[in-house]
């Protein structure tokens, strides 16, 4: 996706599932999150785990802004708050409409002495605390996608 | 008081991270390690159980049995005499 002269934006934010989504339904939001992406020049990665979304959003301000109104609307999300908010110089998910990737299955406990990067990006408390655990989520939807090495790095 | 409120797990002792250090889990087996803001690598089980430890640059450190193992490889490449450049949060695509 090509942004020359164009200004970009990330946002991310978190809300609630409305229901608990199964595999098929959030397919389906997938499907229709793509395509209407597609159109606008959106790109991002979603994330879900324990009924709480996290979405990276990024795309020309005004496009993004629209959007984000649009899921506030959406009788699939509430309580909708918005974490982090910057200007970009390029994009980080440029070849995804919307990534997404299913976390492994799991027991919820996280290790002794360890962080948990999904629960510390949607607990909203400092900035610093924030793009850590972004830059986390990142690395690992990169590594899991199978982004080379040296792309990665 | 209970014998719990006082009682300090061996194990626990393996969860100490030197000071700076912080170890977030982004998904089961999945670690990621900064120290002060500065990215130092991840670790990544496979399903064979053990672990694969990667410096900053996604450059593969070793296998181990035992995530402590492989998080302590991580850590003891991070402070080698020859630092990796760029190795930062800039490397994984936030800055």
């Amino acid at each position: 996706m090509t942004d020359e002269n164009h200004e970009l934006i990330s946002l991310v934010y978190t809300s609630t599932a409305s229901h608990p989504l199964r595999e098929t339904a959030l397919a389906h939001l997938l499907t229709q999150c793509r395509a209407l992406n597609a159109e606008r020049g959106v790109t991002g990665m979603l994330l879900y785990r324990g009924g709480r979304f996290i979405q990276v959003l990024e795309g020309a301000p005004a496009v993004v802004t629209a959007l984000v109104q649009r899921i506030t609307g959406d009788s699939r999300h509430r309580d909708l708050k918005i974490l982090l908010q910057e200007t970009l110089g390029t994009r980080r998910f440029a070849d995804w409409t919307m990534g997404y990737e299913a976390f492994r299955e799991t027991d919820g406990s996280i290790p002794a002495g360890y962080r948990d990067s999904f629960a510390d990006l949607g607990s909203d408390t400092d900035r610093s605390t924030s793009m850590r655990a972004l830059a986390e989520l990142t690395l690992w939807f990169r590594i899991r996608n199978g982004v080379p090495a040296e792309l990665a790095s | 008081m209970s014998v719990a409120s006082t009682y300090t797990s061996p194990v626990n002792d393996l969860h100490q991270h030197p000071a700076g250090v912080l170890w977030a889990c982004v998904e089961d087996g999945f670690h990621v390690g900064s120290r002060d803001g500065e990215f130092l690598g991840y670790v990544d089980r496979q399903p064979d159980g053990h672990y694969f430890a990667f410096n900053a640059r996604a450059q593969h450190l070793g296998e181990f049995s035992a995530l402590h193992d492989a998080t302590t490889a991580v850590l003891a490449a991070s402070e080698s005499p020859t630092p990796l450049s760029g190795a930062s949060e800039d490397a994984i695509g936030v800055s």
